[in-house]
């Protein structure tokens, strides 16, 4: 045992001394490198925040197709716009992150309770349903989940996202700035050395390119049913904001038709997804807005279903009047005429 | 929760701090339904409701067992192992293989214009580890059956054989024969189980982290995009999966030996350096020894062996491994890497019919030919489809070569894999190590903790626990 003891105590020191010399030499670089691998929360963090308490608040939450960019002013700013030039203005929250699913959105809906929206948006894009494996987002935004929610966190499916749920519970404690800080340190640190060694074709011919895109276009489609666990994390989030009395409405973008056109069995297929997904969200009781076909080709700015300022705006006419009514019935209206 | 997480870290803490800190040694009652507890929970973490499978093939043994040991009559017994048999590998046969048949036969309604273009197929999620503990608890009610294991009257007992976490989820597959006595009498726990214990455990940990996860992510960018390489990256690929899934379950057996050495459990050895086999037989006696053992005991022997004719030993061989290859998944992957190694253990048996195995000229030769044959079947295993399979095949003649961030590294871990395969065995490599004075086992212990967590990805998944 003397032995162990030994073993042990130089075990240890030498972790200890490890630590402190890493700190010491790469410490602020790897604080930075962790954090940008971490964004979500840091995103959801520095978003859900509330300007105006005197206005009703607008909660979106979602994937790339909603978030704001230099080139395009997404639709979900640009119906806050136009509510306000009618004088029914709404406060517009904007949760988003490119390529986060419905888990990471079940943990956004945590992070919007608090401030008491009148309405959430929740965007179930067709291609975060397909994904296998981990999800971007899903494990630092997990600290959002309110405490009273566990129990029945607990019972949805993380394992699809490689998170356990004994990691479910350890990612709570991100909630603590100083936890935060020490696993942005460690992820950040484990990410440089990786960056010099893993594995990164250096030259990516023409080709190989290609077939990457067909490999995005396949995303599409691929078969979901109800018990995909990624619409089991839909219907939760959905569930979450209900039992939390807000009114609640998933939408499902638009895909592009080249994408919806690319195997025979695609348009009737993806059509079959979509009302899947719409018969969950219905089922759980929220109102589903299928809008898969609801754009041209043109109205694309690339293969990734992002949308260029027309899409953006036929997006905005198609959404609007259905948020308008949801901020004059809930806000502006008379409580007996609601 | 797999072993090179924080979260495991976090539990075995636990898990160790309760079991020695807070039940006494004389409380082995009490001891026993902590490991049962953890065993779940730690089952549990992946998808609580799937415990339920566990514990409903545990009760169905336990009692399948207590049956069989009181029932004298054949055909009684027959239906009881027979219940056993249908309840094990009718749940197998459901998750693991039910997505695979209702596709096969969407594919033929589709061929046959039958069907429903946009039929579904259904997605079953797979429970973790169930290959593994329902062949475990299997060969619990055929060895009662067979009158080799004398059945437990403990449940306790039972259910820590079934699910001690350790080895649950991915091996090695444990014998009744050799666990249960371990539970009835076992001297406490010293400071070699606790040295023996912890070198398994860093030695595997880095077999996994550093080795096969390296090796995994120059095997992944090469089988992700086939086209894009020729035939010297398509080689060292193979080269190093072969290496990659031998240093991924190789190292989690280790782990897996190692940790139950801390409670006082010795494990069998699963892997004996099995790319020096110089014939495909000792190949598996090498490589997953106690599946290959499983499948030698309870299938090959169960359809005749070679009691038979040579012709219907050499079909046993061939069923066996091609039942072997489905039991790792629902593919024709599998399919064909169990028949090429079925048709290759037959024809080596049929060339060594006279007894010339023991010939040890040549033994480089053979060992050469013989590694090259389980890496021209590993590219089954490993390939996506079977499309995919012979298109590595067709390339494997193409030239170019795309030089990659990983290749330097994915060079020398081929390398130090053969080199660990050419030197001593790693049972003495580990008493090597133990030999050395404590202070320099610390900072062993140390680099390999700053390596493991160098190389450890933000979510790293043993091979071996999708089947």
């Amino acid at each position: 045992m003397q032995r162990l003891a030994i073993m042990f105590g130089v075990f240890v020191l030498l972790i200890a001394v490890a630590i402190g010399v890493a700190a010491y030499l790469w410490g602020e670089d790897a604080v930075r490198e962790g954090r940008s691998m971490y964004s979500t929360a840091q995103y959801f963090e520095l978003r859900a925040q509330r300007r105006l308490p005197s206005l009703p608040l607008v909660a979106w939450i979602g994937d790339s197709t909603i978030m704001p960019s230099e080139e395009v002013r997404p639709y979900p700013l640009e119906i806050g716009k136009r509510l306000k030039e009618t004088r029914r203005a709404a406060e517009t929250i904007i949760l988003a992150d490119a390529g986060i699913g419905t888990f990471a959105e079940y943990c956004a809906v945590g992070k919007v309770l608090s401030l008491r929206p009148t309405a959430v948006y929740i965007i179930a894009n067709l291609r975060a349903f397909v994904r296998t494996g981990s999800e971007r987002g899903a494990l630092d935004a997990a600290s959002f989940i309110p405490a009273s929610e566990l129990p029945r966190a607990a019972t949805l499916p993380w394992h699809a996202a490689g998170i356990t749920i004994p990691r479910l519970l350890l990612a709570r404690t991100l909630a603590w700035p100083q936890v935060r800080e020490g696993f942005y340190f460690a992820e950040g640190l484990r990410q440089m050395f990786r960056d010099q060694v893993y594995s990164r074709p250096l030259h990516l011919p023409l080709m190989t390119r290609i077939r990457k895109y067909e490999r995005e276009l396949k995303d599409w489609d691929a078969p979901i049913d109800e018990q995909s666990p990624r619409l089991v994390m839909l219907r939760a989030a959905v569930e979450l904001a209900l039992r939390n009395g807000i009114r609640t409405t998933v939408i499902m973008p638009p895909i592009p038709k080249y994408v919806m056109e690319f195997s025979p069995h695609s348009v009737k297929g993806i059509a079959a997804r979509s009302g899947v997904v719409g018969r969950a969200v219905s089922a759980a009781g929220a109102r589903y807005v299928n809008l898969h076909n609801a754009l041209a080709t043109e109205d694309f700015r690339d293969l990734g279903g992002h949308y260029n300022r027309q899409g953006m705006d036929k997006m905005a006419d198609s959404i609007e009047p259905l948020v308008r009514k949801d901020v004059v019935d809930l806000f502006y209206r008379p409580r007996q005429e609601r | 929760m797999v072993f090179n997480s924080l979260e495991f870290l976090v539990f075995f803490a636990i898990v160790l701090g309760v079991y020695y800190g807070a039940v006494p040694a004389s409380w082995e009652r009490a001891r026993k339904i902590v490991l049962v507890v953890a065993s779940y929970a730690f089952y549990g973490s992946w998808n609580p409701i799937f415990t339920l499978l566990l514990l409903a093939s545990t009760v169905l043994d336990f009692w399948v067992g207590l049956r069989l040991g009181s029932e004298t009559r054949p055909t009684p017994r027959r239906w009881l192992l027979g219940l056993s048999l249908l309840g094990n590998l009718g749940m197998l046969g459901f998750f693991k293989y039910g997505g695979f048949v209702r596709e096969q036969w969407l594919a033929v309604e589709s061929l046959a214009g039958w069907g429903d273009a946009v039929a579904q197929p259904w997605s079953i999620v797979l429970p973790v580890g169930i290959s593994f503990y329902t062949f475990q608890t299997l060969s619990y009610a055929i060895d009662v059956y067979r009158g080799v294991q004398k059945p437990t009257r403990s449940l306790l007992d039972f259910a820590v054989f079934v699910s001690f976490f350790p080895q649950l989820v991915a091996g090695p597959i444990v014998r009744s024969t050799d666990f249960l006595p371990q539970l009835d009498k076992r001297p406490p726990v010293t400071g070699t189980d606790v040295e023996e214990g912890l070198v398994r455990i860093f030695f595997g940990l880095v077999k996994k982290v550093v080795f096969a996860d390296t090796l995994g992510a120059y095997v992944d960018a090469v089988f992700g995009d086939l086209p894009l390489y020729g035939g010297a990256n398509l080689l060292l690929a193979i080269y190093a999966y072969a290496f990659q899934i031998y240093f991924d379950f190789s190292g989690y057996s280790d782990i897996a030996i190692g940790t139950a050495r801390l409670f006082g459990f010795r494990l069998c050895e699963n892997f004996d350096r099995p790319y020096i086999a110089a014939n495909p037989r000792e190949f598996w006696q090498r490589w997953h020894i106690s599946l290959s053992s499983w499948l030698r005991d309870y299938l090959y022997i169960s359809l005749g062996g070679n009691r038979g004719t040579p012709r219907r030993t050499y079909i046993n061989l061939g069923l066996t491994m091609l039942l072997g290859g489905l039991w790792h998944g629902a593919s024709w992957n599998f399919v064909v890497w169990g028949a090429i190694h079925g048709a290759w253990l037959a024809a080596h048996r049929y060339w060594t019919r006279d007894g010339s195995t023991r010939d040890e000229r040549w033994i480089w030769l053979k060992r050469f030919a013989t590694f090259h044959m389980v890496c021209a079947a590993w590219v089954f295993f490993r390939a996506a489809t079977l499309s995919d399979a012979v298109l590595f095949f067709s390339r494997l003649g193409a030239g170019g070569w795309v030089a990659q961030e990983a290749t330097n590294l994915a060079v020398l871990f081929v390398v130090l894999g053969a080199a660990l395969h050419l030197g001593p065995s790693p049972i003495a490599l580990h008493q090597r190590y133990r030999a050395l004075p404590a202070p320099l086992q610390g900072v062993g212990y140390a680099a390999v903790a700053v390596l493991v967590f160098l190389f450890s990805p933000s979510e790293g998944r043993f091979i071996y626990f999708q089947f």
